[in-house]
């Protein structure tokens, strides 16, 4: 969920496996862009969503281009 | 209606200070004296330009595409700015847009401003882009609409009437926060190819030469904790440092802080589109939704900038729409 200019929950542990949705419940758009550049949502505005299955274990920090001071991490077992 | 601050000068030419008149424009606007020097009024100019005076207006954060509270349209504030442009004693010699210009850098959002922007009595308008116009493809639309004249990523400098303008960009590349411990500050960012530039294209200018420099994010640390800050603005500012006067304007806070260092200025703008709540203020710095409908255009403005050239600083003048 993505709320208030933040992720919630700002980490996430999931099984390898499982597909990951956000959804943005701000005002204004959001993007979630993986630091390494695995994934990419494109612009997200109001009650859109992204979805990425994650098929590797490993720990992955992800920020909103348009507010880079927003930031998450889903780690992957 | 429009009482204006008065520039007093003696016969035998010595320039008194004036007394800074905290006075309104239309109901509505704020004369601000940089360095308590001498101001100009624009009464004192009917019609005929002095030699070596002019004006130039700054508007930002027009948003298109946005549609939510508190203003569901933005593309009426933003005409209603530019009517007001229109409507002033002096044509001003040009805009600068600070960023923001859409909500989603979409074609038919940058068709839009464009559209709005081509009905301002003005003979150019410059621009930088704000992190809205370039965070879904990296600035390309943008560059492809305002890039002419610019270099590298889109900065660039230009003169008038012996004042230098640099127009620089702050919003690509943008790191994310420190939240994952991955080093990057979450603030607007220079760059080193554009600092490179910069330090280049001053270098040669005498340092009377008063500086306007123009960028989206601003360039003083306003409060980090929601990216309002430049990361690398100090090396920007090192290179200006020799100069006796340098203005800097900024946008994307949407509301009007200032700040003296020394020989530099900064200001920030109000919106055209929605207003932004004042640091720590709130949980996030989102629109402010509860903004009663009459009060809205209260909160939204823009900037007149009035140039004299006797080493005068620069008149600003921030007037609201309503």
């Amino acid at each position: 969920m993505v709320e208030n200019f933040s992720f919630q929950p700002g980490t996430l542990t999931v099984k390898i496996g499982t597909t990951v949705t956000w959804v943005n419940h701000d005002d204004e758009p959001h993007t979630v862009n993986e630091n390494n550049k695995t994934f990419k949502s494109g612009t997200l505005d109001t009650d859109a969503k992204f979805s990425y299955k994650f098929t590797s274990p490993g720990t992955y920090s992800y920020f909103c281009s348009l507010h880079p001071r927003m930031t998450g991490q889903i780690i992957v077992k | 209606m429009s009482d204006k601050v008065k520039n007093e000068k003696e016969s035998n030419g010595v320039e008194r200070r004036s007394f800074l008149k905290c006075m309104a424009w239309a109901g509505t606007g704020l004369v601000w004296a940089m360095n308590a020097g001498v101001l100009t009024s624009c009464s004192l100019m009917p019609g005929a330009k002095r030699k070596g005076v002019f004006s130039f207006v700054q508007i930002s954060d027009s948003h298109i595409g946005f549609n939510k509270e508190p203003n569901q349209d933005v593309t009426k504030t933003f005409q209603e700015a530019v009517n007001r442009i229109n409507s002033l004693e002096e044509q001003p010699a040009f805009l600068i847009h600070t960023g923001d210009i859409t909500q989603l850098s979409t074609p038919d959002q940058f068709d839009t401003a464009t559209q709005v922007l081509k009905s301002a009595k003005a003979s150019q308008v410059y621009y930088v882009p704000g992190e809205h116009d370039v965070f879904s493809d990296d600035g390309k639309i943008y560059l492809e609409r305002y890039g002419k004249g610019t270099q590298g990523q889109g900065w660039q400098s230009f003169d008038y009437q012996g004042v230098h303008f640099i127009g620089l960009i702050n919003v690509l590349n943008l790191k994310q926060g420190t939240g994952t411990g991955l080093g990057g500050s979450g603030l607007g960012q220079l760059g080193s190819d554009q600092l490179e530039w910069l330090e280049k294209d001053v270098k040669g200018l005498s340092s009377s030469t008063p500086i306007v420099v123009y960028a989206h994010i601003p360039l003083w640390t306003i409060y980090p904790e929601w990216g309002w800050g430049t990361e690398d603005s100090a090396q920007a500012l090192s290179y200006l440092k020799r100069f006796g006067s340098i203005t800097v304007l900024n946008g994307h806070i949407h509301q009007i802080l200032q700040k003296v260092e020394g020989n530099v200025t900064f200001h920030t703008a109000r919106s055209t589109a929605f207003p932004q709540p004042a640091p720590g203020t709130a949980p996030a710095p989102g629109p402010m939704k509860d903004v009663p409908a009459d009060k809205l255009r209260s909160l939204l403005g823009l900037r007149e900038i009035t140039y004299v050239s006797n080493n005068s600083p620069l008149a600003i003048t921030d007037s609201a729409l309503a």
